[in-house]
């Protein structure tokens, strides 16, 4: 990026003076209204994908109205020097309305349920855009923009390998990056990730095939702990794929 | 070599014993004496020497009567390995009480030379030794080699560019380079020339660490290393040294409220919160108890409301004149059209190969375009 940036433009890292706490579920909007007289959180004051200064209490934070977890749900990036001040204000604020803690795992079932993808684990150098099934983020009509070229050839070549969302019929094991997917005796992909989807209630993976087996519906197998299992290509959005709750 | 000093041009010049040498590009491939050379760049390399140590043993009767060789051995109960070599074997042991090498100098005629044995640490692995194969006890060992291996963070070497020094390579912290070294030449290679690789590397970029790497916290990692070096790296394990490299304000909070700690890129990040102080997160290939607690803490979220904290996550501010331009050059889509909107975007990486190859693809995952006054036409990027 850095050989891109004209000297006008400043690029600050701002990872270690910043935390994010996460708000998640139907009762957070209330939550955090009930700490906020002077701010508006409602759905038409802070409609989903929305980025606002807002207060809680004394302390002063970006909010976004956007989450992982694929709930009515908010990421406020707070100053460290504010950090403590809203973890606590939240926190007390939160007994009543049934607060609970959760953590990365959590995340990672939730995120497998929406068809969000991981950076590094989903998202990686050797597949592009189109492959990965991201084409409402590519905009080939844009005049110009570094990579435009070479995608605009592989466009045309068509896709090496398509991205899918699995459901893995194993009870006892979710599925792990690198597990093999067969259709019948011939290998035609892997796993990019994999875990139990509780909202849902299914073993869900996602893994990049061979284009021709990507449709949903499709049945193949996966190669986990030595032992092949069936796995049914699925739509990407399992939870709520109307999206009514993020909309809130 | 000597040392190595800039040009005002950006140019190296490497000083040798026997003349001066002006070059574009360095590369520090320089194993066990990684950071002399660091040094001579100005940077310390997270990168650490072990001593590790083999035996050879004399010629094993029964060896010498079988007409095929016998399979190499790896023993994780017991930490070490073992192959034929001529009619004996040939040992070598991954002792717990290891020991780094050259944190206090190396001789500068340390060179195709050996460390002094010391055998004696590695006591305990040489009963288990002759347990699994008995016929070492009536058989003497006439050869003991103790070398340095070069140990990471985590394990992967470290193929790129130098972060802080243009220009600067690196292929250091190697375990086994004759088995690596093709691999990642081709690698170095097309990141020196085109700035990218075919493949992606990341997990073996040298920027893949932040200032968090100095040389203890490596050396507690490459101990660890070398005492597991037998001991599968199981499905989110974290292992314990060098552990609250980074950690925010709320770390002591959550870890009085029992959480299960990982690290992502040094930070301390909760992975989900135990039901008492005592629960052990077990870890394996299969489903654990941990699912049923992580099960109820999704079914809260689904019916009141959960809270997260997420440590260390990056974040870019981006301003000034042309700024919102320089973005949308970055990106493959739309940037958000109006002010204090999110969007999810992709950055691609540039076709520099001179063969047909799928562009790259990098992952910025939002920019929020804040509403600020004009003369800060600015964005955010986080993920």
């Amino acid at each position: 990026m850095i050989a891109y940036k004209p000297d006008t433009v400043s690029l600050t890292e701002m990872t270690a003076s910043h935390t994010i706490l996460v708000v998640a579920g139907p009762k957070s909007r209330e939550l955090l209204q009930s700490l906020s007289p002077r701010c508006d959180w409602s759905k038409e004051a802070m409609p989903w994908m929305s980025v606002q200064e807002k207060t809680l209490g004394h302390a002063k934070m970006i909010a976004m109205s956007v989450s992982f977890s694929g709930e009515l749900a908010y990421e406020l990036h707070i100053p460290n020097e504010q950090l403590y001040l809203t973890w606590k204000q939240i926190t007390e604020a939160g007994e009543s309305f049934g607060l609970g803690l959760f953590g990365l795992y959590a995340t990672e079932s939730m995120r497998l349920e929406k068809g969000y993808r991981h950076w590094k684990a989903d998202l990686i150098y050797e597949r592009n855009p189109l492959e990965s099934c991201l084409d409402r983020f590519v905009n080939l009509e844009k005049p110009d923009f570094v990579g435009k070229g070479a995608l605009l050839e592989e466009q045309a070549r068509g896709p090496q390998k398509l991205f899918v969302s699995l459901e893995v019929d194993c009870d006892f094991a979710p599925a792990h990056s690198g597990d093999s997917i067969y259709s019948g005796d011939a290998l035609i992909g892997s796993v990019t990730s994999g875990g139990y989807g509780h909202r849902v209630e299914k073993n869900l993976a996602y893994a990049f095939i061979d284009p021709e087996f990507a449709a949903v519906g499709t049945e193949l197998s996966i190669d986990l702990l030595g032992e092949m299992h069936p796995v049914k290509v699925i739509e990407p959005a399992q939870y709520d794929p109307e999206n009514a709750l993020v909309r809130g | 070599m000597e040392n190595i000093t800039r040009k005002p041009n950006g140019e190296f010049i490497v000083h040798t014993a026997k003349g001066d040498i002006t070059c574009e590009m360095v590369v520090n491939a320089t194993g066990y004496r990684v950071n002399e050379v660091g040094r001579m760049l100005g940077v310390e390399h997270p990168v650490t020497s072990m001593e590790h140590m083999y035996f050879l043993t004399d010629t094993i009767a029964e060896l010498e009567a079988m007409d095929k060789r016998v399979p190499i051995i790896r023993d994780p109960g017991d930490d070490f390995y073992s192959r034929q070599e001529k009619n004996g074997l040939l040992v070598g042991v991954y002792e717990q009480g290891c020991k780094t090498f050259g944190m206090h100098g190396i001789d500068p005629h340390f060179t195709q030379a050996l460390c002094p044995s010391d055998l004696d640490r590695c006591l305990d692995n040489m009963e288990r030794i002759f347990e699994r194969m008995p016929c070492l006890t009536e058989t003497g060992i006439h050869t003991v080699v103790n070398g340095p291996i070069t140990y990471t963070i985590d394990g992967m070497p470290l193929i790129g560019p130098v972060p802080g020094v243009p220009n600067a390579f690196c292929a250091i912290g190697l375990r086994a380079g004759i088995g690596e070294g093709g691999g990642h030449g081709k690698i170095l290679a097309e990141l020196m020339v085109h700035g990218e690789s075919e493949w992606d590397a990341w997990c073996l970029d040298p920027r893949r660490f932040t200032q968090y790497a100095n040389t203890e916290h490596t050396c507690l990692k490459a101990i660890e290393d070398y005492q597991n070096e037998f001991h599968y790296h199981q499905p989110h394990e974290h292992r314990p040294a060098a552990r609250l490299a980074r950690t925010t304000p709320l770390y002591p909070v959550l870890d009085a409220k029992d959480a299960a700690w990982g690290v992502v890129n040094g930070w301390e990040r909760a992975l989900f919160f135990k039901p008492d102080a005592d629960f052990v997160d077990e870890h394996g290939y299969r489903f654990t108890p941990t699912k049923n607690i992580v099960a109820q803490e999704i079914a809260n979220i689904q019916q009141n409301v959960g809270l997260m904290e997420v440590s260390g996550f990056n974040r870019y501010e981006i301003k000034g004149e042309g700024a919102t331009a320089f973005l949308d050059r970055m990106v493959c889509g739309n940037l958000p059209k109006k002010s204090a909107r999110w969007a999810c975007v992709i950055c691609l990486m540039k076709k520099a190969m001179c063969w047909q190859k799928p562009p790259l693809l990098s992952w910025v995952r939002s920019i929020t375009g804040m509403a600020r006054p004009p003369q800060q036409n600015g964005m955010t990027v986080t993920g």
